[in-house]
């Protein structure tokens, strides 16, 4: 189904008015984007924005209830399951497996799309895994159990997979989840050096503004901004999505750096102070970290 | 310069903890104890036969007549029976652990054997007579009919919980029984005597017809579920990954989900209810690090078949002149083994 004929210029997804709602609840609301290949997207938004949501429906999980998601200029539901898979990997929050498979059968399942239901890996298939894993620089890995990898190694394999699954997307839910800072920056200089597009939810801000292209913004099912970085990370924006204070400056780098903190008029500011500091202002603000963990 | 892949030595890849062996001779240790099960099952019983002279026997050389009678018609059948039952349901139970991502799957926890045994049940009573044919279609019609309860109750995402998924697996068996023992109960007493034996599993009645249909059809649905092996693994990722790889996820369930079904049906109509092999089998086989279905199909089915041969060799010997049901020493250390892994699990 790939057609080498698609232009640079043809958008990887297509969104047009897509709303989705789950149990009467409106998750997604009318969204409408154009995203560009070989670029990093990050969808950014607060705990139940709906991020997990748009990156399910651009991989045509879920059947939205109006609008349309096109792929390569192709209705993404219209695509074959494996079809679908040879061009776009989806990596999950990391999955726990109840049986102790080994990296090296995690990595080999991203051979599946090009079996058909009776037939199975070959030779030539062993050998793309072990390139794929030696990208990942998890070749002294191979043979452990899948599960007792570290969270960066697990990324890192399923990363491997979707290099061996010969994917040219990936999309990627919260991938930063659970790991140390190291990690994060080791998994985000990987997907920068990945030969194709990535879209990933993130929550850390900071990040997104480092390694993403391109950002949407959503809340509340819809999409607040989208472009780049630097229009999409202003303070206002951020401060009312977020309901924080934020103050943007610029890095070393030049990309936007965010500061954050409650604002002093929220209910939460209203109770005792636990410490004696002075009135936070603008000027003093700490910086905070954000915290992955939800 | 030397490829960094020269340092692994391929074989190792399949998850194996042993090293250094391939496939091959992964599988030549539990082979040759096969063989050997088979010869010396084929000795013991209330007449000791020594190893030497069944050897003669098999290969038409027997002493007596009085001998070859013995191993060649009595227990050649019922080895030969309990060999195919064991392997057919070793296999079924790890068929149904990989492809329900569910280490607790057995097809006795799963309902299988009292959906199968109600089946039987109803076409002894009903004295339907349709030959053999007619026995194995209904034992396989009652099977398919607990596999659907119990998966349409644990529907979805919740068989993943392993408590659903057996909780709903015995209330179904539970159910199925009581219909067995209500149509035993209005049925005439010597078919109930009969049926009684044979629901708590044997092998004793094996003949050649017996043994063709299980072995025909234990051999061909382990082919089948061999062929579908990376795709039943696939289901291992978890649903959500395995269909983001292109696997059509409800299609390979059905299809193993039916095949384990028909095979258990097939085995159930025969032996009779022979509880817990799918359970305990391959797990014994997982703690030796074979997971996925291209090691542990193999094995499971050898070491599958040696199991219960010898259950059936103790069956015969341990009381003299008196059988003891397959099923009561099956149910007996599986229900052991399953407060084992439960115990282990908690700790």
């Amino acid at each position: 189904m790939f057609d080498k004929s698609i232009l640079p210029t043809t958008p990887l997804f297509k969104l047009n008015g897509v709303c989705w709602n789950l149990a009467s609840k409106d998750i997604l609301k009318n969204i409408s984007l154009s995203l560009p290949r070989n670029k990093i997207i990050g969808i950014i938004g607060p705990n139940g924005a709906g991020k997990s949501s748009l990156l399910k429906a651009m991989h045509g999980q879920i059947k939205t209830s109006q609008g349309t998601v096109d792929f390569n200029d192709q209705p993404i539901l219209q695509y074959g399951l494996k079809d679908k898979a040879k061009q776009i990997a989806f990596i999950e929050q990391l999955p726990e497996l109840t049986f102790d498979l080994s990296v090296y059968d995690a990595v080999l399942a991203g051979r599946l799309p090009y079996q058909g239901l009776f037939s199975f890996s070959n030779s030539s298939d062993k050998n793309r895994v072990l390139s794929a894993l030696e990208k990942m620089e998890l070749l002294d890995k191979v043979s452990q159990p899948f599960n007792t990898l570290s969270g960066g190694e697990q990324q890192r394999a399923l990363i491997a997979r979707s290099l061996v699954q010969g994917a040219t997307t990936l999309l990627l839910d919260e991938p930063t989840n659970h790991l140390d800072i190291r990690h994060q920056l080791e998994l985000m200089q990987t997907l920068q050096e990945f030969d194709g597009s990535v879209i990933m939810t993130i929550h850390d801000l900071n990040m997104a503004s480092h390694y993403c292209d391109y950002l949407i913004l959503i809340n509340e099912g819809e999409v607040v901004k989208y472009g780049e970085p630097k229009e999409v990370l202003n303070a206002e924006l951020i401060s009312t999505t977020y309901k924080v204070e934020t103050v943007v400056k610029e890095s070393s780098l030049g990309t936007p750096y965010l500061y954050f903190c409650l604002a002093e008029s929220d209910p939460i500011n209203s109770a005792e102070p636990i410490n004696s500091a002075e009135p936070i202002n603008s000027a003093s603000l700490l910086t905070l970290q954000s915290n992955n963990n939800d | 310069m030397t490829s960094p892949f020269n340092k692994y030595d391929a074989s190792n890849l399949d998850g194996s903890k042993s090293k250094n062996s391939n496939k091959v001779q992964k599988l030549l240790l539990p082979l040759l104890l096969l063989l050997i099960s088979v010869t010396l099952a084929l000795g013991l019983g209330s007449v000791y036969i020594p190893f030497s002279e069944v050897l003669y026997c098999l290969t038409e050389q027997c002493s007596s007549p009085i001998n070859s009678m013995i191993v060649q018609d009595i227990r050649l059948p019922r080895v030969l029976l309990a060999l195919f039952a064991g392997a057919g349901l070793a296999v079924a139970g790890a068929v149904l652990q990989n492809s329900t991502n569910n280490s607790l799957a057995d097809p006795y926890l799963f309902g299988i054997v009292s959906g199968a045994g109600l089946g039987a049940i109803l076409y002894n009573v009903l004295n339907i007579q349709l030959g053999t044919i007619g026995m194995s279609l209904f034992a396989f019609l009652g099977a398919l009919l607990s596999v659907t309860l119990v998966m349409s109750v644990a529907i979805s995402k919740a068989y993943k919980k392993t408590e659903t998924l057996i909780l709903t697996g015995v209330a179904v068996s539970f159910m199925l029984a009581a219909a067995s023992q209500f149509l035993l109960y209005v049925s005439e007493p010597m078919a109930a005597n009969r049926i009684i034996f044979w629901l708590m599993g044997s092998v004793a009645f094996a003949n050649a017809e017996s043994v063709t249909w299980v072995s025909t059809t234990v051999i061909t649905s382990s082919i089948v579920l061999w062929l579908l092996r990376d795709n039943i693994d696939a289901l291992l990722l978890g649903d959500e990954q395995a269909k983001s790889l292109g696997v059509n996820v409800d299609l390979v369930r059905i299809l193993a989900l039916l095949i384990t079904s028909a095979m258990t049906a097939i085995i159930v109509a025969f032996c009779g209810g022979i509880g817990f092999v799918g359970l305990m089998i391959p797990h014994i086989i997982r703690w030796f690090g074979f997971v996925k279905m291209r090691q542990l199909l193999p094995m499971v089915f050898v070491v599958g078949a040696v199991f219960l041969i010898w259950v059936d060799v103790i069956a015969r010997v341990s009381i003299p002149n008196q059988e003891i049901p397959l099923g009561v020493i099956t149910s007996a250390c599986g229900s052991l083994f399953f407060l084992l892994i439960l115990k282990r699990r908690v700790s």
